[in-house]
């Protein structure tokens, strides 16, 4: 583990320490949910801070990462705070169930962020090259028409079907037509393999000038893999953030109005 | 996607072909994915700005030259046209929107939804049923739908369920803003009614000075530093912080955790094995009501000597002491199924020949027509000499006759009329104000009746007395008995006490018809014209005549009570009383009085656990114990098991004073650790919970 990361990891501890002798030190006159809410509610807000500090970059404002590390130590120590908040069970109203269901989902989104910006870029940089997401789509189509080109000729200078054939049975719904939904959720190689291992059947029925264009096929479907597992990996890592945020301003939006409410409808005015 | 990243000549991305994306522009080319997207894209809006590939210069021979760029292909074949135009035109597109766009526009959806549900929310009919934190209690909420069947019930206890979101979000930032009645109040709305208001939010429902007083006690007992009396503010808490709604229709609104004892007691009693202190005094707070020394009971009166052939009951608990329908062990079987049969002699004994009410004293009439004073008739028999005694429950009565109550103090406490020197016409005109009294009193109760009597000695004692006190002071006598004691020693009487009111002269004596003595063995009344005394003989224990004469002397304040009153109090307490009550039931004086004089009003306990010391009537107090769980388990049923004598007490000498807790109990105090045998946290214990055993709304301290 990074120095970083354990000095990170020791300061939310203390503020979550610190968070809970507040907590049940000042249960004393008050009931406790609302030290907790207000703590919780605060740190909502400043967890929301963070994509309003990546819209005002011009602003010295810190360093990203610094507010990344702090937007990941808040939001586990929010998590902790939140649980105490809630008793460690799902509450009975509906607007409390919805704003249980919003944070425990936007929690649980920011940490499978976690998990992606600290997993992806790793299994990405193992490529063979490096892609860049918006260009994907265009390599696709030139991965496409190359592989159209590589059959054609080859059909055109030698009058033979056996590679043509696969091209055409196998390859062709291969180069054109997207991955599946579930290939986005759980990227493998298992179809590139199967196409790879066809192709290589092939071979002793193949002549010279087919095996050239076999091998070169190969590549070609190396590389559309490739191309969807970047467009898989950084697209999760891309599509996250679009739940991440889209749920926190719903969390933010039911959140206040939970505190108001709380505040207006408390009994434990004298 | 096996082995790792390699330098391979026919990669797709380039770095360095001068193109780069504009990930935070709006719009994208909507060629891209075919790969002909132009260098120019989209404008700002989305609109497509396609044109050429190029824009060709003309060079000094004023030729068009090609201006593609190598990094878009070079110089094209065919070359610019004629006129300088370009030959690759762009094909048109449609802009898509950028991945930044489309976030930004998920995001306004799901912030625009979540505050549009709010706003539908507020405004639409099922706002309560959504904005309930949870299901209220079955009780809670039974009585709010009978109450408001078809409205909001957020309104019964909250004021803001009578409000909107606007007023909700100024009363949440504005400090002080207050919305309507509090909570709190709304609860002691019907609360209130089994509860003291003033007290019902403080602490424990103590004031401050009783909550301090409690502490400091503790502390002393603990060896601990009383804390700073300072300290002790009457700081209120509301019904909501232990008693929390809206988590289900089972939920228990009286549980309190450990945890919120601990929010204030800041020794951590969590375990009471370990942390509690030693039990005290408990549960031998006080003397036993009853006047009864278990150990001479059980070492003299019940020996195991005595009973050889079973012929005296052995010495048991459970003889006397009941276990009730609830499990508690708080009645004790009555006075006729345990002590009559050794006691009950006695006590009858000593009504003897009853408790006189009236009794005519000898008066020297001759002795006092010298001095020119007319009594009137007075029965001839009663008219010889000066003898006789003043009854104190007649002394009683004539407090409230100025003149009479003057005389009695003229003669002082304990006088008889024999003292009475008729040569001192002080000692005469005192007698004649006496005899006057004792007319007038006859005369009251044959005009008003029984009642008399309570009124006369609620305006002694400047306090009203109970009714049922009240009523049975007259013992039920019946009016025509004491028209026929008037008939008999007093013919005359009403015209002799209204002429003398309206001061004219005192008629003449008539003719008394002879004496007829009346007895009444059904009432218990006895009219003795022997020696003219009207007695009361009670036919039994626990007269309800003796306890309200009692109840009457007792009812002020021993240190302010009248010499009258005294000598009837020192009458009925005294060891040869008629009826002995004061010997077994024994008397308390509280320790301080209402009016501060010091002195506390006296209290007899007609029973073991009186009806004003059970929960019922003076309410709970700190700690509870329920003896049904622990008589189920073998090893308690023994009660001397908890309940061990103290051989070398010697309880009888407690009643010598009144205060009930300076006292010497028959038995050895209780040790804690007892109950942590069993109540000692472990998993499989009887818990160790703080309500298991204290209870919060103390209504009667100790």
């Amino acid at each position: 583990m990074q120095r970083s990361s354990i000095t990170g990891l020791l300061a939310a501890g203390v503020i979550l320490f610190l968070a809970v002798s507040l907590i049940r030190n000042h249960a004393a006159t008050h009931p406790s949910a609302f030290t907790s809410g207000y703590i919780l509610i605060a740190s909502v807000f400043f967890l929301a801070l963070f994509n309003l500090r990546k819209k005002l970059s011009f602003l010295p404002l810190g360093r990203a990462s610094t507010w990344m590390q702090l937007h990941i130590y808040v939001g586990i120590i929010a998590m902790a705070i939140f649980g105490m908040h809630v008793g460690w069970r799902p509450p009975n109203g509906i607007l409390e169930s919805c704003l249980f269901m919003l944070f425990m989902m936007t929690s649980l989104n920011g940490i499978i962020g976690l998990y992606l910006t600290r997993t992806v870029p790793r299994r990405l940089s193992k490529l063979r090259e490096e892609i860049i997401y918006e260009r994907i789509p265009q390599f696709r189509t030139q991965v496409r028409n190359e592989a159209h080109s590589v059959v054609v000729s080859l059909v055109s200078d030698f009058p033979s079907e056996t590679i043509a054939d696969y091209y055409t049975l196998r390859l062709t719904e291969y180069f054109v037509k997207p991955r599946s939904f579930f290939y986005f959720l759980n990227p493998t190689s298992r179809l590139r393999n199967t196409l790879r291992n066809e192709l290589s059947n092939l071979q002793r029925y193949c002549s010279e000038s087919e095996l050239v264009a076999g091998e070169r096929l190969s590549r070609l479907i190396d590389k559309r893999d490739d191309l969807d597992y970047h467009q898989a990996l950084q697209g999760a890592l891309k599509w996250w953030m679009f739940l991440h945020i889209g749920l926190t301003y719903a969390l933010v939006s039911v959140a206040t109005l939970h505190a108001i409410m709380a505040h207006a409808f408390r009994g434990n005015v004298l | 996607m096996s082995g790792g990243k390699k330098s391979q000549p026919d990669r797709l991305q380039s770095f360095d072909d001068g193109a780069y994306e504009r990930p935070n522009q709006p719009y994208t080319c909507g060629n891209a994915c075919e790969g002909v997207f132009c260098l120019l894209g989209p404008s700002p809006k989305g609109d497509c700005q396609a044109d050429r590939e190029c824009q060709p210069k003309a060079n000094k021979a004023g030729k068009w030259i090609c201006g593609r760029s190598n990094g878009r292909g070079g110089k094209c074949e065919n070359g610019p046209t004629a006129d300088g135009e370009c030959c690759n035109e762009i094909p048109p597109c449609s802009p898509e929107p950028s991945l930044r766009v489309r976030r930004g526009r998920f995001v306004a959806w799901c912030a625009a939804a979540s505050i549009g549900a709010i706003a539908l929310m507020l405004s639409s009919g099922w706002r309560d049923t959504v904005l309930s934190p949870g299901p209220m209690t079955q009780k809670h909420a039974q009585i709010l739908s009978e109450q408001n069947p078809d409205s909001s019930h957020c309104a019964s206890c909250h004021a803001a369920g009578d409000v909107g979101l606007s007023q909700w979000a100024v009363a949440s930032i504005a400090p002080g803003k207050v919305l309507g009645e509090t909570q709190s109040e709304k609860c002691l709305k019907c609360h209130g009614e089994k509860m003291n208001v003033a007290t019902a939010l403080l602490p424990h429902n103590l004031t401050s000075e009783e909550a301090f007083a409690m502490t400091a006690a503790a502390c002393l007992r603990l060896g601990r530093t009383p804390p700073n009396p300072d300290r002790a503010a009457n700081a209120e808490i509301a019904c909501s912080a232990c008693h929390r709604e809206h988590h289900g229709a089972l939920h228990n609104l009286s549980a309190v955790s450990n945890t919120q004892c601990a929010s204030c007691h800041q020794d951590d009693f969590d375990q009471f094995a370990a942390a509690h202190p030693e039990l005290g005094e408990f549960p031998y707070r006080r003397r036993t009501r009853i006047v009864f020394d278990h150990l001479t009971h059980m070492a003299q009166h019940y020996p195991a000597s005595k009973n050889p052939n079973g012929q005296v009951a052995s010495f048991e608990c459970r003889q006397c002491h009941l276990q009730s329908s609830d499990g508690s062990i708080t009645s004790v079987l009555s006075y006729e199924s345990t002590c009559a049969s050794c006691h009950d002699e006695k006590i009858q004994q000593s009504f003897g020949d009853g408790l006189a009410l009236l009794q005519l004293p000898m008066i020297d009439v001759a002795a006092l027509r010298s001095e020119k004073l007319d009594i009137g008739e007075w029965p001839a028999a009663a008219a010889t000499e000066f003898d006789g005694e003043l009854p104190n429950l007649t002394r009683a009565l004539l407090s409230t006759d100025p003149f009479a109550r003057s005389a009695v103090e003229h003669f002082g406490t304990g006088f008889e009329f024999l003292d009475v020197d008729p040569s001192d016409i002080d000692d005469v005109e005192s007698v004649h104000d006496i005899a006057w009294g004792i007319k007038y009193l006859i005369y009251d109760m044959v005009e008003q009746g029984p009642p008399a009597l309570a009124a006369r000695l609620e305006k002694a004692m400047g306090t009203k007395l109970p009714d049922e006190t009240a009523r049975n002071l007259t013992g039920h006598i019946s009016p025509e008995a004491i028209k026929q004691l008037q008939r008999a020693w007093f013919p005359n009487l009403k015209a002799e006490v209204e002429a003398r009111r309206a001061g004219r002269p005192i008629p003449a004596a008539r003719q008394r018809p002879d004496a007829v003595s009346v007895n009444s063995a059904a009432t218990g009344w006895v009219r003795d014209d022997s020696d003219y005394s009207l007695r009361y003989r009670p036919t039994g224990h626990a007269s309800d005549f003796m306890k309200s004469w009692i109840a009457t002397a007792t009812e002020s304040n021993l240190a302010t009570l009248s010499d009258d009153f005294n000598a009837l109090w020192n009458q009925l307490s005294s060891s040869t009383s008629n009826g002995l009550c004061i010997t077994c039931h024994s008397v308390d004086q509280g320790k301080t009085a209402s009016d501060g004089t010091g002195y506390g009003k006296l209290n007899v306990h007609w029973r073991g656990r009186d009806s004003e010391s059970t929960s019922e009537s003076v309410g709970k107090s700190f700690t509870k114990f329920s003896h049904d769980p622990h008589l189920i388990l073998p090893g308690l049923q023994d009660c001397t098991s908890c309940h061990a004598f103290d051989e070398t007490a010697s309880s009888a000498n407690s009643y010598s004073q009144p205060d009930p807790y300076i006292f010497e109990s028959s038995f050895q105090p209780m040790a804690k650790a007892g109950c942590a045998s069993c109540h000692n946290g472990s998993p499989e214990s009887a818990g160790s919970n703080c309500t298991q055993c204290h209870n919060y709304h103390v209504e009667h301290l100790p």
